[in-house]
C-alpha cells in the first residue's frame, strides 16, 4: 500500500501498472490463490497418498466384507436425500407461493422461514426432536400416551418413533425447506405476474396457472433447490448421527465415518466413498446446467413487480396453519423440548416441576472441561473463520468492484466449496493433513482450515451482494476527491457495504459454531468443539447436558441472527430515507 | 494563446472492447482548455462525452495519445505514462451527486481537502467558507439523504471547488433538477467560476445550457469533435448540417448552386436563394444542403430585399417570449419565429425575406 501511494506519479509504468496490479490487488489475489489451494490440495493430496488403498479397497467394496453393507448404507442414503428434498421442494415451495403470490402474506413469518436452520442449528433441532419422540421416554410421546389413556387405549411405547426412516426423512426435510424457501421465492419476485394474470383473464382457474404458467417459469429455481437440498442432505451429519444409531440405519455420511473410526481405520473405502459423493454432486450440477440453460427459460424479466395477490378465501387460515406449524417444527417444539429435558437432573418423560434445576447449565457452562473448551474453541474459531472469510472475500469484492473478470474467477473459485459436500472435506483433511509436511491433525489449526474452506461460498456471496449494492460512482467522487484506491476502500467502500458485510459474518460464524459434520472427523479430545461435543454426550447418553449445550449454542445463533435482522434493517432504511 | 493551456488532450482515442466487438468510444480528439475557460461538451447521447471527461479525470485509461494537465503529462500512451485520479489535481461533480451516504455534507467537503494534506482545522474552516458559498452553511450537520435534489447538488459543487484545483469537470450536473432550480444553479455556478477562476469541462446535452455557459462549445459527433468555437460562432458559423441541426432548430432543403462569387445563388424548393454564408470549397452545379433559422426569416417590408419566400399562414403559436409561425409554400413547410405578432394578407398568405448572411449552405453529407 505505502509503494503503491509513494511511487512517483511520472515513474512510467512499472510492471506493476501494466499488469494492472498494485500491491494490494497482489496481496489479494495470492490469499485468493492460497484458499484455492486449500480446497484442491487436501483432496489432491489424500487421493496420492491413498491411492494403493483406493485401488484395494474397490475389491472389498465390490466382493469383499464391505459388499454387503454398501449397497444398504447406499439405498438408505438415497431414500433419506431424495425423501427429504421431495418434502422439502413441497413444503418450500408452497410456503414461497403463499409469501409471494396469495392474500395470506406471510409476514414476518415470511422473513424468519429462510432463517429457521440458523435459529436454531440442526444439530439442536434434531436432539429437540428425539427427547420428543423416543418411543419410550419421548416427552411428546408421554403426554400423547397419558392423553390416549383417558379414551382408554394404553400403550407403552409410541405412538411415535423418531428412530425409524420415516423419522430421518422427514427431520431431514425440515431442514432442506429454506433452501427451497429462498430459492424459489426469489425466483417468483421476478416472474412477471403479468403472464399469470393473462393466464387468469384468459380463463384458467388459479390451479391451472399455477401448473400451466408459474411452475414452469421457475423451473430453473425447481431444478436449483432440488440441488442444493440433495448437497446439504448428503452432507448433513447431525440428523442420522443422532437418530441414524437408534434406528440402525446407516448413511453414507455416518458411514464414511465409522470408516474412518474403526481400528485399524480403513482409509481406502472411506475415501473411495467419498470421492464416489462428490462425483455424484458434480453429475447432478451437470444435470442442473442442463435444466436451467439460458433461453429455454424466457419468463424472467428484470424488475420487481407486486402481483394482485391470489384469493384464498377460506384456505388462507390452512395456509397460515402450514407457515406456523413449520415453525413450530423447527424451532418452538424442540427448543422446548430441550428446554425441559435441561432443566431436569436426568431426562424422564414425566416432568417433576418441583425439582427443575439450572445445574446442568451451569455444569456445561463452567464446570465441565469439555464443555467448556468445546464452547470456547468453538466460538473462538467462529470469530476467526467469520473474521477472516469476510475480510478477503470483502476486500476482494469491494476492491475488484469494477472489474468483471477478476470477479468472475472469484465467484468460481469461491462457489467451489458449496459443490463438495462437508464429508468429503472432513475426510480429505483427515488424510492429508495426519503427517508430514503439514501435521496439524488434532489441532485446532486444521479445524480452522476446514471452517475456512466450508464457509467460503456463504462469505462469498454475502461480500459480492454487499459490494453490488455500492454504486460506483461514489468510490470514482472518492478518487477525484485525491483518495487512493486504499484510501477509497477504507473511507468510502468498506463504511457503506458494512451491514451486508456484517451480515455475513454473522452467517458465517453462526455456520461455523453449529457445524457438525467436518467437526466430526476432524475434532478431538485435544480439539473439542460443540458440534463433536454434543455427538459424544448424546452417545455417552449425558442427555440433559446435551439439552443444555445445544440451547446454548441456540440461544447464540438466535441473538446474532436477530442482531443481523436488525442491521439490515436499519441500513435499508437508511438507504431509503 | 497567452498563457499555457490548463488541459492540453492530444489525439485521444478510447476503444471499449466488450463481448460484442470493440467500439470507438473516442476517435482521436484533440482539445485544448485555456486556464479560467470555461468549455462544454455538447453532443447527442452515448458520442462519448462522459467517456473523454472520463479519461481526462483519469477514471478511464485511453488506448493511446496524451493528456497534459497544466503543462504536466498525466496520459501518455508512448512514454507509458498514466497518473491516477488522486494525483491529477482536479476535480468532478458527478451526474448523480455522488455524496457519500454515511458521512455529513461537512464531511462530504472536509473529505478532500484532508487528502489533499491540509490540517484538519484549516479544511474544516475551508470547508464551512465552501458550504456558505453555495447557501448551505446551514446544513453542515446534516446527512446527504436529508438533503433535496438541489441541495445534494449544491454540497457535490462544494465538494469540487473547495480544494481549489484548476479544473473542474462536471458531467451533467444538472440534468437530474427541475428547470427552475437549474436556471438558478446554472447562475450560481458562473458566479462562482469567476470568483474563483477554476476552468470547468462541462458536459451536457441540452443546448440551452451550453449557450449559457459557455466561452467555447465543442459539438461532439461520435467519437469526434465537429467543431469547437464561440457559442455564437457555433450558433452562427456552424461549420456542418450536424451541428446547425444540433444547435438551435432550422428550416432544411436541398438546393443545387447555380451561380458564385461573393454570393452564392442557390436553386431550391422554396425558389432561388442568395447565401453569404459557405464554405469556399463549394462550386457552380454542386448539391447543397440549406438551412435556415426560423429566428432570422422577416416579415418582408420592401418588396426589394432578397430571398423572398410567400406561404398560407397556416398556424400561429404563442410561446410566451417569441411568436412561432408555419408556413405552407410551395415548396414545403417553413417555421419562423418572431417576437411581434404577424398578420396575413387579404388571400391568407404571407411573405418573409432572409437575409443572405443567414442563409448557411453547406456540402451535401456533411
Ligand atoms: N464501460 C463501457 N464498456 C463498453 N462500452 C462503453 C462503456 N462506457 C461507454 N461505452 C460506450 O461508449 C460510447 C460513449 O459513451 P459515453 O458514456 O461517453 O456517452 P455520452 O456521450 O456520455 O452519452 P450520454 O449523453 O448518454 O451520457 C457509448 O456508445 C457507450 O455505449
Ligand atoms: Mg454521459
Amino acid at each position: 500500500m505505502s509503494v503503491d501511494s509513494a511511487a512517483p506519479s511520472q515513474s512510467g509504468f512499472t510492471w506493476w501498472s501494466r499488469s494492472g496490479l498494485t500491491p494490494f490487488s497482489f496481496v489479494l489475489w495470492l490469499t485468493l490463490g492460497l484458499m484455492a489451494l486449500l480446497i484442491i490440495y487436501p483432496l489432491g493430496l489424500a487421493i496420492v497418498y491413498e491411492y494403493d488403498n483406493i485401488v484395494a479397497s474397490f475389491h472389498s467394496l465390490v466382493d469383499g466384507p464391505l459388499s454387503r453393507t454398501v449397497p444398504t448404507v447406499i439405498l438408505n442414503t438415497l431414500i433419506v436425500v431424495f425423501g427429504a428434498t421431495a418434502i422439502a421442494l413441497l413444503i418450500g415451495s408452497i410456503l414461497a407461493w403463499i409469501n409471494e403470490r396469495s392474500d395470506a402474506s406471510l409476514g414476518f413469518i415470511g422473513q424468519l422461514l429462510p432463517l429457521c436452520a440458523l435459529i436454531v442449528p440442526p444439530v439442536a433441532g434434531v436432539i429437540g426432536w428425539a427427547v420428543l419422540l423416543d418411543p419410550r421416554a419421548g416427552l411428546a410421546n408421554f403426554a400423547l400416551r397419558n392423553l390416549l389413556e383417558h379414551f382408554g387405549i394404553t400403550m407403552r411405547t409410541g405412538p411415535f418413533n423418531i428412530y425409524t426412516m420415516w423419522g430421518l426423512v422427514i427431520i431431514t426435510s425440515l431442514y432442506t425447506v429454506p433452501y427451497v424457501f429462498l430459492v424459489v421465492s426469489a425466483a417468483l419476485q421476478r416472474v412477471d405476474p403479468a403472464m399469470e394474470e393473462a393466464s387468469r383473464t384468459g380463463g384458467a382457474g388459479p390451479i391451472k396457472t399455477m401448473m400451466r404458467v408459474t411452475l414452469p417459469a421457475i423451473r430453473p429455481a425447481l431444478a436449483a433447490s432440488l440441488l442444493l437440498g440433495v448437497i446439504s442432505g448428503l452432507s448433513l451429519f447431525s440428523v442420522p448421527a443422532v437418530l441414524g444409531g437408534g434406528a440402525r440405519i446407516d448413511v453414507i455420511s455416518v458411514y464414511i465415518f465409522r470408516l474412518l473410526q474403526s481400528y485399524p481405520a480403513q482409509t481406502g473405502p472411506a475415501i473411495t466413498l467419498s470421492i464416489g459423493l462428490l462425483a455424484l454432486v458434480q453429475i447432478l450440477l451437470v444435470l442442473q446446467n442442463l435444466v436451467t440453460r439460458p433461453g429455454r427459460n424466457a419468463a424472467i424479466s428484470g424488475k420487481g413487480f407486486r402481483a394482485t395477490p391470489v384469493r384464498l378465501g377460506k384456505l388462507r387460515w390452512i395456509a397460515y396453519a402450514v407457515a406456523v406449524l413449520y415453525l413450530l417444527a423447527t424451532a418452538v417444539l424442540p427448543i422446548l423440548g430441550l428446554l425441559l429435558v435441561s432443566l431436569q437432573p436426568f431426562w424422564t418423560p414425566a416432568v417433576n416441576f418441583s425439582t427443575l434445576t439450572l445445574a446442568n447449565f451451569s455444569f456445561v457452562l463452567f464446570e465441565n472441561r469439555q464443555t467448556v473448551s468445546a464452547l470456547i474453541n468453538s466460538v473462538t474459531l467462529g470469530f476467526i473463520v467469520a473474521s477472516f472469510n469476510m475480510l478477503v472475500t470483502g476486500a476482494f469484492a469491494l476492491h475488484f468492484a469494477r472489474n468483471g473478470k477478476a470477479r468472475k474467477l472469484a465467484d468460481i473459485l469461491t462457489g467451489i466449496p458449496a459443490t463438495i459436500p462437508h464429508t468429503v472435506i472432513g475426510v480429505a483433511f483427515i488424510l492429508a493433513f495426519s503427517r508430514e509436511p503439514l501435521r496439524i491433525y488434532g489441532t485446532t489449526a486444521i479445524l480452522l482450515l476446514a471452517y475456512i474452506v466450508m464457509t467460503l461460498s456463504y462469505a462469498a456471496r454475502a461480500a459480492a451482494s454487499a459490494a453490488a449494492s455500492i454504486g460506483g460512482e461514489l468510490s470514482e467522487a472518492s478518487r477525484v476527491s485525491k483518495a487512493s484506491d486504499m484510501k477509497t476502500l477504507w473511507r468510502i467502500s468498506l463504511p457503506l457495504a458494512m451491514p451486508g458485510l456484517v451480515a455475513g459474518w454473522i452467517m458465517v460464524f453462526v455456520h461455523t459454531v453449529g457445524e457438525v459434520t467436518a467437526s466430526a472427523f476432524l475434532s478431538g479430545t485435544h480439539n473439542p468443539v460443540i458440534g463433536r461435543v454434543l455427538l459424544d454426550l448424546w452417545n455417552f447418553g449425558n442427555f440433559p447436558q446435551v439439552a443444555s449445550l445445544a440451547l446454548v449454542i441456540t440461544a447464540i445463533s438466535a441473538s446474532l441472527v436477530g442482531l443481523m435482522l436488525f442491521i439490515t434493517r436499519r441500513s435499508q432504511r437508511l438507504t431509503t430515507s | 494563446m497567452v498563457s499555457a493551456p490548463r488541459v492540453s488532450v492530444r489525439n485521444l482515442t478510447k476503444v471499449y472492447r466488450t463481448r460484442r466487438g470493440a467500439h470507438v468510444a473516442l476517435d482521436n480528439v484533440s482539445l485544448d482548455i485555456d486556464p479560467a475557460e470555461f468549455v462544454v461538451l455538447l453532443g447527442p447521447s452515448g458520442c462519448g462525452k462522459t467517456t473523454l471527461l472520463r479519461c481526462i479525470a483519469g477514471l478511464e485509461e485511453p488506448d493511446s495519445g496524451e493528456i497534459l494537465i497544466d503543462g504536466k503529462v498525466v496520459f501518455s500512451s508512448k512514454a507509458g505514462i498514466y497518473v491516477p485520479p488522486e494525483k491529477r489535481h482536479l476535480s468532478m461533480v458527478f451526474q448523480s451527486y455522488a455524496l457519500w451516504p454515511h458521512m455529513s455534507v461537512l464531511e462530504n467537503v472536509i473529505y478532500p481537502i484532508r487528502n489533499s494534506g491540509k490540517p484538519q482545522r484549516e479544511a474544516a474552516r475551508r470547508a464551512q467558507d465552501a458550504l456558505d458559498k453555495v447557501g448551505l452553511g446551514k446544513y453542515a450537520a446534516a446527512y446527504p439523504g436529508q438533503l433535496s435534489g438541489g441541495q445534494q447538488q449544491r454540497v457535490a459543487l462544494a465538494r469540487a471547488i473547495v480544494s481549489g484545483d484548476g479544473l473542474v469537470l462536471f458531467d451533467e450536473p444538472l440534468s437530474n433538477l427541475d428547470a427552475k432550480v437549474r436556471e438558478r444553479l446554472r447562475l450560481e455556478l458562473l458566479s462562482l467560476q469567476s470568483q474563483i477562476g477554476f476552468a470547468a469541462v462541462y458536459v451536457t446535452h441540452d443546448q440551452t445550457e451550453a449557450l449559457a455557459l459557455a466561452n467555447r462549445i465543442a459539438v461532439m459527433d461520435v467519437g469526434t469533435v465537429a467543431q469547437i468555437g464561440a457559442p455564437e460562432e457555433i450558433y452562427d458559423h456552424p461549420v456542418s448540417r450536424y451541428v446547425a441541426d444540433f444547435v438551435g432548430s432550422a428550416n432544411e432543403l436541398e438546393g443545387t448552386v447555380v451561380g458564385t462569387g461573393d454570393a452564392l445563388r442557390v436553386r431550391t424548393a422554396f425558389g432561388e436563394l442568395k447565401s453569404a454564408n459557405f464554405p469556399k470549397s463549394i462550386a457552380e452545379g454542386q448539391k447543397v444542403s440549406v438551412m435556415i433559422r426560423p429566428e432570422h426569416c422577416d416579415v418582408a417590408a420592401d418588396a426589394n430585399i432578397d430571398n423572398r419566400i410567400t406561404g398560407r399562414l397556416v398556424r400561429s403559436l404563442y410561446l410566451g417570449a417569441v411568436r412561432q409561425h408555419f408556413l405552407e409554400t410551395e415548396g414545403g413547410e417553413l417555421l419562423i419565429t418572431t417576437q411581434a405578432p404577424v398578420t396575413a394578407n387579404a388571400d391568407g398568405n404571407l411573405t418573409v425575406t432572409c437575409p443572405p448572411l443567414r442563409v448557411h449552405v453547406f456540402a451535401q453529407g456533411t
